[in-house]
């Protein structure tokens, strides 16, 4: 239990550290890349691990990381 | 044929999950197809959001996050006073959100902004009040679990946490494009 605990703890502050990152990159040229690819890994850790998705049966992931994938991508190419 | 186990809070919540990603998905699609049309025109009306504004929101509902999931560990736990505070926390932040971002409609109000100032803000109105009222629904399904004396089931616990998530996707998705890309 207390791991699990650890574990919400540093997903929370990795999500923050990663709000953060994007901040650097604003003006950057790469930035709709790292931005996008930020936000991307940020839905990931909530879902996986705040709403225990990695609990789940594998279908239950494959469908949520290509949802996410298809609208990013779909999204940043036509941006 | 092996049974497929459903995730955390329930099949019924996960649907309405993947249907609000795909609605704001396609909403978001529109805003950059617009976008595309008239880029200096995004572009100027990005630069007037108030992006400080914007950062502590998303910092503030990630945080929300944490608690509501230290809360449902808690709760697992069969550590109620606990479980009690953290979704007390959650409530406070969800409160947070809301307040901020009525403050920051207030400041465009005041700056005579609006839904039909230009297609920018009126996205930007449409997104962002939509959310808004998925934040406002949440406060209230967390403040029914908090004040009620009855005992609280697992699932039914873990389904609202799982739409409170769900706001936090929401944001992470609407974020980068309103407040950051353009």
């Amino acid at each position: 239990m207390k791991l699990s605990l650890h574990k919400i703890t540093i997903c929370w502050i990795s999500l923050l550290g990663l709000t953060l990152s994007a901040t650097f990159f604003i003006h950057k040229k790469s930035a709709i890349f790292f931005i996008l690819f930020f936000a991307f890994t940020k839905m990931i850790f909530v879902a996986f691990q705040f709403m225990e998705l990695k609990k789940a049966h594998q279908i239950w992931k494959l469908i949520f990381i290509l949802l996410l994938m298809l609208i990013f991508i779909v999204l940043g190419l036509i941006f | 044929m092996p049974e497929i186990s459903e995730p955390t809070g329930g099949l019924l919540v996960w649907i309405v999950i993947f249907i609000e990603l795909i609605t704001f998905g396609i909403a978001l699609l529109f805003f950059v197809m617009n976008g595309k049309e008239d880029l200096l025109g995004f572009h100027k009306s990005a630069l007037s959001l108030n992006k400080t504004i914007a950062f502590m929101n998303t910092m503030v509902l990630l945080t929300s996050g944490y608690t509501m999931a230290l809360s449902i560990d808690f709760f697992k736990r069969g550590t109620m006073k606990k479980f009690k505070s953290y979704l007390l926390f959650t409530i406070i932040l969800g409160t947070l959100f809301v307040v901020l971002k009525l403050f920051e409609y207030f400041i465009k109000y005041q700056q005579h902004i609006s839904l039909d100032t230009n297609p920018f803000y009126t996205y930007y109105y449409m997104l962002t009040a939509f959310h808004l009222f998925h934040v406002l629904f949440g406060i209230i399904l967390l403040g029914y679990f908090y004040t009620t004396h009855s005992d609280i089931k697992l699932n039914d616990i873990e389904a609202t946490a799982s739409f409170w998530h769900m706001c936090d996707l929401i944001w992470l998705l609407i974020f980068p494009f309103i407040y950051l890309l353009y």
